[in-house]
């Protein structure tokens, strides 16, 4: 598990250097890949089905990359765009393609929407985390101001 | 009289280019552009964006101004997102003048920061690919197979990025994948031929483009969210005929082709 965490940092701290990311946002870049990844692999030894799995992996991935974005001055993108890399359903798609290469059309197809659906999963947790994060950020904003003003 | 309407037009057309050509979603980029134009006073601001072309409207001093961007290609080049994010965001604040930030744009627009060496370039797309195939699976012995499978997927598609349309580049950068993999596990080094192939084209999965467009479904952006979801099925489809090809030579698969 501490081997393959560090193998998703690896993997999303080079892939964001291939997409430029820059030069301040390497190492935050990596622990967004390395989080996203730990969470969906841990819920997914719990036998959680894939595709809970995948949206709380992009909900993690989102979340930090909100939070990383506010604290590092820098786009949400960066940070997505390379953390979400080790989640990627490459292997499903792979397979997909070897069935379909051995005329099981059906296990392919079924591998492929599955691919499909995971990727779109994974896409949505990252679109509606950020809606999370500002929901409490503002209702943090509020409690404080209140206590602020009891204090006054 | 309209100098600093034609320019601060100017300055948000470059703005939006720069971001929309280096893989910004297509809701940054419209609130970039309005940032822009509210702060240099132009009003009634209409934006147009999709994967193709900006088109920018917008009411200044009594006049109408438009500038419209045609954008042919597409990269990722997170530093110029950043970059150009950070300039638009000083302009609307007030820290820098309108000359300042068309400067600025247009230093970046000629000399695009975050260009690594190619060689630096090239080793970080094959330690990913490495990392990822152990990650997915493989065991350590398929960790150098899959470096340098990438290494070659890499040099192709940079030997052949002249023109070159964007799906026949993922076609064969899918089909040397798939040889180089095919090569190495059949003399013994490496042994997933599954695992290498995935982990060297993990960096290549259109990831960018699907996310973008369902970021751009949710913000409504129905027409630039169908563009890219359309344009990263054909990549990935590009990416899997690749591999099928490379697969079907080897493995005796090529009369199920027909």
């Amino acid at each position: 598990m501490l081997i393959n965490s560090l193998l998703a940092f690896a993997t999303a701290l080079f892939t964001g250097i291939t997409l430029r990311t820059p030069k301040s946002a390497w190492i935050t870049v990596g622990i967004t890949g390395m989080m996203g990844w730990a969470t969906s692999e841990a819920l997914s030894r719990q036998r959680v089905p894939e595709l809970v799995v995948a949206v709380a992996g992009a909900l993690m991935i989102g979340a930090l990359a909100e939070i990383l974005a506010r604290f590092q001055k820098q786009p949400v993108t960066v940070y997505i765009v390379s953390g979400i890399i080790p989640l990627v359903p490459g292997t499903t798609a792979y397979n997909s393609m070897l069935a379909f290469l051995e005329r099981n059309f059906d296990s392919g197809l079924y591998l492929a929407f599955k691919a499909f659906l995971i990727a779109s999963y994974l896409a949505a947790g990252l679109a509606v985390a950020p809606l999370f994060i500002r929901y409490l950020r503002s209702a943090l904003e509020k409690s404080y101001k209140i206590n602020r003003k009891n204090k006054l | 009289m309209f100098i600093s309407g034609y320019e601060a037009l100017e300055f948000a057309g470059l703005a939006g280019e720069l971001l929309l050509k280096n893989g910004a979603e297509t809701s940054r980029v419209e609130d970039t552009i309005i940032r822009i134009c509210n702060r240099a006073q132009i009003t009634e601001t209409e934006v147009l964006v999709f994967p193709t072309g900006i088109i920018v409207n917008g009411r200044f001093k009594g006049i109408r101004l438009t500038t419209a961007k045609r954008i042919r290609e597409r990269d990722t080049n997170m530093t110029v997102v950043s970059a150009v994010n950070d300039i638009s965001r000083k302009f609307a604040d007030g820290k820098i003048t309108l000359a300042d930030g068309l400067a600025l744009v247009k230093d970046i627009y000629t000399d695009t920061p975050g260009n690594f060496p190619r060689l630096w370039l090239l080793s970080a797309g094959a330690f990913a690919s490495g990392a990822a195939t152990v990650l997915l699976g493989g065991s350590w012995t398929d960790f150098l197979p899959a470096v340098l499978a990438t290494a070659v997927v890499r040099i192709v598609i940079g030997a052949a990025a002249f023109n070159l349309a964007y799906v026949l580049q993922h076609y064969l950068a899918g089909l040397f994948a798939g040889l180089t993999g095919i090569l190495f596990v059949n003399f013994g080094f490496g042994e997933h031929l599954d695992k290498i192939v995935v982990g060297a084209l993990l960096p290549l999965v259109p990831g960018v483009a699907l996310t973008n467009a369902v970021r751009d479904f949710i913000s409504g952006d129905l027409l630039s969210g169908t563009l890219r979801m359309v344009e990263a099925l054909l990549v990935a489809a590009a990416l899997a005929g690749g591999v099928g090809f490379a697969l079907a030579l080897y493995a005796g698969y090529f009369k199920n082709l027909f």
